[in-house]
């Protein structure tokens, strides 16, 4: 427990003239996360690069979990503050070090000290000091051990003017760039492993998301649902506020099915995903579609098939897993926790519509003709009107919600 | 809405209601309590027992009680009779998880012998089978006397007869489908006979467990010696008066609403497999009340969400089972092979299912059935 923080700012080094927007939209989402979680005031401000918070009470472990999912954060460190007073000496900081570290009597760990000097003035030397701290941690806790290169831990001390700050544990942030500052997509969720990976990564990558569930209903049952909505809860939390909007499809995937061929089933299935999620994204003025399409792994995915769907979206679509094996798919899953929700039994629609011999290499022509012949547009923009809409928080909390609604 | 699936779970009956909701504003007190409005409840249980024995056609001394649902009521006569090493108990994987599941519970308990009840391809018991199967070693038979998938009614009459004929055993019967819908004759050979109330128009919440007089089961409850000792727990007063009320009006109709059942049900069977030729129904001499068959090419919970968004709803396996995906033991023990457990559907009715209803099922099956025909044989 802690009343001081210190974060800083992934790859803002990388941004000239815009990096007052991305530290904004990172102080802004850090702000909203600490509101949520902590009811006492705090006080903000930027020094060096890194921004420190303050309160009169702890900030809860929960919290700093929490700030660990914020895109472009690169480490979370609770700090003790020292004040530089006229009584203070440098007594005051090995004593708080050893205290924090009292782990090590019983845990053997490789830790180097780090020391910045902001008050150049300071009487001392950054090496000196490093010196110093490293004897008197080898001194009292003969388990730990110095290691300049991966140490385990970094004991982070940093001069100030009127104060010092002592810390002993960092949490590393998903680092990348803030929320919302690379664009508005619509992610195109499936109960697999595939898209909620896609998600973090691009969620990682700054990209503000709502989320879109085609619900087969009455071909598949209800408990899909609940499966995409934990998952939504998961990937949530990546964001500062999101949505979920599960479509009806079944109808519409029935009525497609009466007329194309059955070897097109599949991919006039996702062509129309494509064209629902395309509609959403106009009304809720989002910029882009996010799959989790992988080149290959299934034949909806041969690059001729994707390149269908590219021709079906008036907006980009990103295929982060594009190159991906599906083993590495899965360790991310597993890193994130989507992994054992995706994992989870659920019926789906496929089995029933999916063709014997599914197409690979469709007919241009044949795939154009539907573009004049088959026009169910008013069909895609009433199972938008119908979607069961919820409005998720960044604590990853579902809120139904009565009507199709988004966030400006 | 077109329900039917009663043998899942019934609609109360108004009267029933009724009673249920003034009992629970006014009979607040507990029957065991020495005050006179305990005394009351006390006295008014005890008549509803000695009616449900009457029912029954049992002798006064032989017992009957309440209990929190047939679940209890077979568990209580299953884990209440003693069983040494070396005994035998004959059942049926076709019944209820609450027959089923305690039986081979208890018989890796005790080193049990377990002998399956044969069936014929129609589901009823073999009977040649099944006499050739009695022997001294055998301490129990479970017989289910409406099976609550196929609807097939046994002759527990017969059944039992032969089995006191050649054993020991104890016959136990599970009628929680059969009472108060068809006659249920008691006979001297059957020691213990479960029902339920929430099957014929009461609430859930409350059944029913007959033990003849001189049968051997211990008590499964065991503390402030309510039910005569035999099941210990406050006795919920309002569900056993509701319960006592539903087995009155259902009893009482017995007869005229297994004939106009009988006509549903054969107007269903009739319209159905005329209009849907893939249809097959595997079972003979079923209870009127259950209609199950298979519809091959189509997963039968695909069937069953069309017909709920038309306000029409069936069952596609037990509803304590449904959770079970695919394979489903009862269902191959009554000889359904496994590539067709996911077809199986179940119709089921009550008295007061109406002829509205059954055109409204009929019209929609068969306009789900256009709907997907197309996609059969996948």
């Amino acid at each position: 427990m802690t009343s001081d923080l210190v974060i800083s700012i992934d790859e803002l080094w990388l941004k000239g003239k815009n990096q007052k927007s991305y530290l904004r939209a990172a102080i802004d989402h850090i702000n909203a996360v600490i509101k949520s979680y902590h009811s006492d005031k705090f006080s903000q401000r930027i020094q060096a690069q890194r921004i420190y918070y303050s309160s009169p009470t702890p900030f809860s472990d929960e919290l700093i979990k929490s700030l660990t999912f914020v895109p472009g954060l690169a480490y979370i460190s609770p700090v003790t503050v020292i004040k530089r007073e006229p009584d203070y000496s440098l007594e005051n900081v090995y004593k708080t070090i050893l205290e924090e570290l009292s782990f090590l009597e019983s845990t053997p760990k490789k830790f180097r000290a780090n020391v910045k000097r902001v008050d150049k003035q300071f009487p001392s030397t950054s090496v000196n000091l490093e010196k110093e701290i490293g004897h008197r941690i080898l001194t009292k806790y003969p388990l730990a051990k110095v290691e300049l290169e991966n140490p385990e831990l970094r004991i982070d001390v940093r001069i100030f003017g009127t104060n010092i700050t002592v810390s002993t544990q960092s949490h590393r942030g998903v680092g990348g760039l803030p929320w919302g500052t690379s664009g508005y997509a619509v992610t195109m969720l499936s109960g697999g492993f595939d898209s909620p990976v896609a998600s973090y990564l691009m969620s990682k990558r700054g990209v503000k998301q709502v989320f879109v569930f085609f619900h087969a209903y009455p071909f598949v049952g209800r408990e899909v649902v609940t499966k995409i909505k934990n998952l939504t809860s998961v990937l949530a939390k990546y964001q500062r506020q999101t949505h979920l909007y599960i479509v009806p499809f079944g109808e519409i995937q029935n009525l497609i099915s009466k007329q194309c061929k059955e070897e097109y089933r599949t991919i006039f299935f996702r062509r129309f995903m494509v064209e629902i999620s395309n509609l959403i994204a106009e009304r809720i003025k989002a910029n882009g579609l996010i799959t989790g399409d992988s080149l290959g792994q299934v034949s909806s995915q041969t690059m001729e098939n994707l390149h269908l769907m590219d021709q079906a979206s008036k907006r980009i679509i990103l295929r982060p897993l594009v190159g991906y094996n599906k083993m590495e798919i899965l360790n991310c899953a597993t890193a994130i926790g989507t992994h054992d929700i995706s994992i989870i039994p659920h019926d789906d629609a496929c089995s029933l519509f999916a063709p014997k011999n599914p197409i690979i290499h469709p007919n241009l022509d044949y795939w154009k003709s539907w573009d004049s012949e088959f026009d169910i547009s008013a069909e895609l923009n009433a199972a938008i009107d119908k979607a069961e809409t919820y409005s998720v928080n960044l604590q990853g909390e579902l809120y139904k919600k009565d009507f199709f609604s988004f966030d400006e | 809405m077109n329900y039917f699936d009663h043998a899942a779970s019934s609609s109360l009956y108004p009267e029933v209601l009724e009673i249920l909701l003034k009992s629970y504003s006014e009979d607040f007190a507990n029957p065991s309590s020495q005050h006179i409005l305990g005394h009351t409840l006390f006295e008014k249980i005890e008549e509803a027992r000695a009616e449900f024995l009457k029912a029954l056609g049992a002798h006064k001394d032989d017992s009957f009680y309440f209990t929190s649902s047939a679940t209890e009521s077979n568990n209580t006569v299953i884990k209440g009779l003693n069983f040494d090493e070396g005994d035998a108990i004959l059942y049926s994987r076709a019944d209820h998880p609450s027959l089923t599941a305690p039986i081979e519970q208890i018989a890796s308990a005790f080193k049990a012998e377990l002998k399956e009840i044969p069936l014929s391809n129609d589901g009823t018991i073999d009977i040649e089978k099944f006499e050739s199967l009695l022997d001294k070693n055998i301490k129990l038979v479970a017989l289910t006397h409406v099976n609550n998938q196929s609807g097939v009614i046994q002759d527990v009459g017969l059944l039992s007869k032969l089995v006191k004929e050649k054993t020991n055993a104890h016959v136990h019967v599970d009628a929680v489908q059969a009472f108060g819908k068809i006659k249920v004759a008691l006979n001297p050979h059957i020691d213990s006979l479960s029902m339920t109330s929430h099957k014929i128009g009461g609430p859930k919440g409350v059944a029913g467990l007959f033990l003849k007089k001189g049968a051997n089961v211990n008590p499964l409850l065991l503390g402030g010696g309510q039910e005569q000792g035999f099941r210990s727990s406050t006795q919920a007063f309002p569900l056993i008066v509701a319960f006592h009320k539903a087995m009155k009006i259902s009893l009482g109709n017995l007869e005229v609403s297994l004939l106009k059942t009988k006509k549903l049900s054969d107007l269903i069977q009739t319209k159905l497999t005329q209009s849907i030729p893939p249809l097959l129904s595997p079972f003979k001499t079923t209870s009127p009340y259950i209609f199950s068959f298979l519809l091959p090419g189509i997963s039968s919970d695909i069937i069953l969400r069309h017909l709920e968004m038309r306000d029409v709803f069936i069952s596609s396996t037990s509803a304590c089972s449904s959770k079970i995906s695919g394979f489903n033991p009862s269902l191959l023990a009554l000889g359904i092979p496994e590539n067709f457990h996911k077809n199986f559907l179940r119709i089921s009715l009550s008295p007061v299912t109406t002829e509205k209803e059954v055109e409204n099922l009929v019209r929609e099956f068969q306009n789900v059935w256009g709907d997907l025909k197309h996609l059969k044989g996948k």
